[in-house]
């Protein structure tokens, strides 16, 4: 597996600020890596560290095996950043931004002006691109900033929330394109604190929170590792008592059991696909029959909130 | 209301007096340019006696001119980061709103200009409470004038923020150099004099001079000053008044 | 990928931001005019000397101050509005961006004083000879010294809102004491010897003289070789600024 990010106990500090925290990370080539995590937990700050836009205090990094201090113009050439906040010259118009950022990139001529004028309208913003930058809406800026990354096509698309104040098609377009840009062979990197934004986009989720990393995992791995996270509701034919409730809190994978109904149990199990079959065989030989069995996988929100939690909970410790 | 207005007031103010070292920075700017280049240039004069005084009266002006300036644009930068919106929103009338920003000017005003008047009329053995007040008046009066007039102006920064910079710039330019700020009508000719003799700031350069005991021959009537003086800044009151409660929020309010 | 690429389009966005609007650009160089037609011609009558043939070349040189201030301005306004953080994604360096601002300047005031100059010519045609040759590329070399000052004002406002301020306080330095609007002489009564050396150093003293000396009336103290090494001092002084600045928001964020 070849990395297109990796990180030695990186570390920004401002004063007596910490940011990033001895961060070692490793971010897999042409794959999406989506960075969640609430506000000030370091992932701005790192995507600015890995677009040499800021140096660490210490610890080190490489970009597709450039080292992001020793040769930043080389990790320059190959990453665009999309900034959380849209950055242009106020008096600037669309097209000139775009047009500025195309040419650094080398797009001359002819294709520059196709490419910056696709983009223009394919983003939605052809309409305003006789504004000055300062007369765009926050959604229009921000999918100004989010287009030149779409201009540039680099080897290492960051995304800083590229979807903050962008209206609900403009979400589902920026991501489309986004999932795009991997199947061009890019490389991405998206932070945000938006749930359904990693849902959608994710191969890996990283949950950062105090300038560290948490956890680094798919969706589903992630989803599995919340302890009692699936929620298995089973209606029987007859009354729950005592003894099917020790039961049911004896099996293996059993986080708790309540009794909602007469009739009805609900359970916080962890991994459900094993904890259901195992279910069944404790009850094959009863007189009780199984009615009915409904599950429910942890939502990323509850994912999150367990790890942020857990996180919180350890530092009050 | 009038407490929000109060507490607008003091707000600006602080923002304005926040750098102790802009302050002094500006005093001594004003020092340099008095006893460096004003001798210097007082060196080359030879029709104009006392030029040297002269040129402290007309430089006062131009500083006042300069602040009252600013305090105006100051509010077109208002609009453009977005804390227009938030003053329109509070519970003050537009109007009111405009006499806050002229208070909060002619204050500064006073506050910058009083230790430099003071030289000049120290260096002049001039000094004394009534010529520092009278002087001061003069100038808070101007103050009025000239920052209604740049407020009203700001009724175009609505439109274009280029525009309205090349006209205050323009505008502010060309008021210093058709008027007595640095040279007296005595030496103007033809349209520069007749211009010089329309513009607002003679009269107040002149009737500042006046008080500074310079020869009255060289300068414009003293009585027809005071009564432009005082007309620009109920004129532009009414205009910039008149302007901010039927343009500023680009509809006509209620 | 080259980085003189990206140096190209820096300098191209500083010099659009500066003719940015036409409407600017008229204000700016008629208020230059007025300066030379108006105070120039009521100061010759109050004055020992014929101030409108002095004043003019001052003028011209004065107009590399505020292409070279403006300049500044735009990479005070990179500052303010986080385009610098931008730059900083870029395939330049930081000593390159530093050098590519000098030079926007250096241009800027060349272009906007070239101007001027045609106009002075018009009034004064003994200017117009193979010395402006010489002159305009004095003018570039001076307006790049300029660009420094601009770094410094930058590194000293931050990222406040005092550019101007300071701006004008620095430029009243320069202007105020060289030759641009007193002869030497008339400074020299004035002022201590130790400013009158600064005086005769400033490259704006430098210049003004140098396009005075192409005036048969005028006396020069013109000594060719300073005017390169005082832009020169500025140049470097200004370069170490911005790549001080770049590097700051590189580390921490912001100036």
């Amino acid at each position: 597996m070849s990395y297109a990010v990796e990180t030695f106990g990186l570390t920004k500090t401002y004063g007596s600020t910490v940011a990033l925290d001895n961060l070692s990370i490793k971010i897999e080539s042409n794959r999406i890596r989506v960075l969640l995590g609430p506000n000030g937990s370091g992932k701005t700050t790192f995507l600015h560290l890995i677009s040499t836009v800021l140096r660490p205090s210490s610890g080190s990094a490489l970009v597709f095996g450039h080292d992001i201090v020793k040769e930043p113009l080389k990790v320059r050439e190959m990453v665009g950043i999309a900034f959380q906040e849209p950055r242009g010259f106020w008096r600037h118009k669309p097209k000139h931004i775009l047009s500025f950022h195309a040419a650094v990139y080398g797009i001359d001529g002819e294709e520059r002006q196709v490419r910056v004028e696709n983009v223009m309208k394919e983003f939605g913003l052809w309409e305003s691109r006789d504004k000055k930058f300062m007369d765009l809406s926050g959604g229009q800026a921000k999918r100004l900033e989010v287009a030149k990354i779409f201009i540039q096509k680099p080897r290492l698309a960051i995304f800083d929330e590229p979807t903050a104040m962008v209206d609900l098609d403009g979400k589902r377009l920026i991501w489309d394109k986004i999932k795009e840009l991997k199947e061009g062979g890019s490389t991405v990197i998206v932070a945000t604190n938006e749930v359904r934004e990693a849902e959608y986009l994710a191969d890996k989720i990283s949950i950062f929170s105090k300038g560290r990393e948490i956890v680094t995992s798919s969706l589903s791995e992630l989803k599995d590792m919340v302890k009692g996270g699936d929620t298995v509701e089973v209606e029987l034919s007859g009354s729950v008592n005592d003894d099917i409730l020790s039961k049911i809190s004896s099996m293996k994978g059993t986080y708790n059991v309540r009794k909602e109904e007469e009739t009805r149990i609900v359970a916080n199990v962890t991994r459900s696909e094993d904890w259901v079959p195992l279910f069944f065989q404790t009850f094959e030989n009863k007189k009780i029959r199984i009615l009915s069995i409904k599950v429910r996988e942890p939502s990323l929100d509850d994912v999150f909130m367990h790890f942020i939690g857990e996180k919180d909970e350890e530092n009050t410790v | 209301m009038k407490k929000t207005l109060f507490e607008l007031l003091i707000f600006d103010l602080k923002e304005s007096f926040n750098s102790v070292v802009y302050v002094s920075y500006s005093w001594l700017y004003f020092g340099l340019q008095f006893f460096a280049y004003g001798a210097i240039i007082t060196n080359l004069v030879v029709s104009v006696h006392n030029y040297f005084i002269y040129f402290g009266a007309g430089l006062v002006v131009l500083s006042s001119f300069n602040i009252a300036s600013w305090a105006g644009r100051r509010f077109v930068e208002f609009a453009h980061e977005g804390r227009l919106k938030y003053l329109l929103c509070l519970p003050v009338s537009r109007r009111a709103l405009f006499i806050e920003q002229i208070a909060h000017g002619v204050i500064v005003n006073l506050v910058r200009m009083a230790p430099p008047i003071a030289v000049v009329l120290a260096v002049n053995n001039s000094l004394t409470t009534f010529n520092l007040l009278g002087t001061l008046a003069i100038l808070a009066l101007s103050a009025i004038g000239i920052m209604g007039l740049m407020l009203s102006l700001s009724v175009l920064a609505f439109k274009s923020f280029d525009i309205y910079s090349a006209i205050v710039a323009a505008l502010s330019a060309l008021l210093v150099r058709f008027s007595t700020i640095n040279y007296p009508l005595s030496a103007m000719s033809g349209a520069i004099k007749s211009i010089s003799m329309a513009n607002p700031l003679t009269y107040i350069s002149d009737l500042l001079r006046a008080f500074l005991g310079i020869d009255t021959s060289l300068l414009a009537n003293q009585s027809y000053s005071i009564a432009v003086i005082v007309a620009l800044a109920i004129g532009t009151l009414f205009l910039g008044t008149y302007f901010m409660s039927i343009y500023v929020e680009g509809v006509k309010s209620t | 990928m080259s980085q003189a690429r990206v140096m190209l389009r820096v300098i191209r966005v500083d010099l659009g931001y500066f003719f940015r609007t036409k409407w600017l650009l008229l204000t700016l160089i008629s208020l230059n005019l007025s300066d030379m037609l108006v105070a120039g011609l009521v100061y010759t009558k109050i004055m020992s000397i014929d101030y409108l043939t002095f004043f003019a070349p001052g003028v011209v040189v004065a107009g590399l101050f505020t292409a070279s201030l403006d300049v500044g301005r735009r990479v005070h306004l990179g500052l303010t509005e986080g385009v610098i953080q931008y730059y900083m994604s870029l395939p330049i360096s930081v000593k390159l961006l530093a050098v590519s601002h000098l030079i926007s300047a250096g241009l800027a005031g060349t272009i906007y004083s070239g101007i001027l100059l045609a106009v002075a010519s018009l009034l004064l045609p003994s200017l117009i000879s193979l010395s402006l040759i010489p002159i305009v590329a004095s003018m570039f070399v001076v307006s790049m010294g300029l660009g420094g000052v601009a770094a410094v004002i930058n590194l000293i406002s931050g990222s406040g809102d005092r550019y101007w301020q300071f701006a004008e306080g620095v430029q009243s330095l320069f202007l105020g004491f060289s030759t641009v609007f007193y002869p030497v002489y008339a400074i020299k009564s004035v002022i201590p010897s130790s400013i009158v050396n600064f005086v005769k150093l400033n490259p704006l003293t430098q210049l003004a003289e140098e396009i005075r000396a192409s005036l048969p009336t005028e006396h020069t103290i013109l000594q060719p070789y300073e005017l390169v090494v005082s832009s020169f001092v500025l140049f470097m002084i200004g370069f170490l600024c911005y790549s001080y600045i770049f590097s700051e928001v590189n580390k921490r964020g912001k100036l």
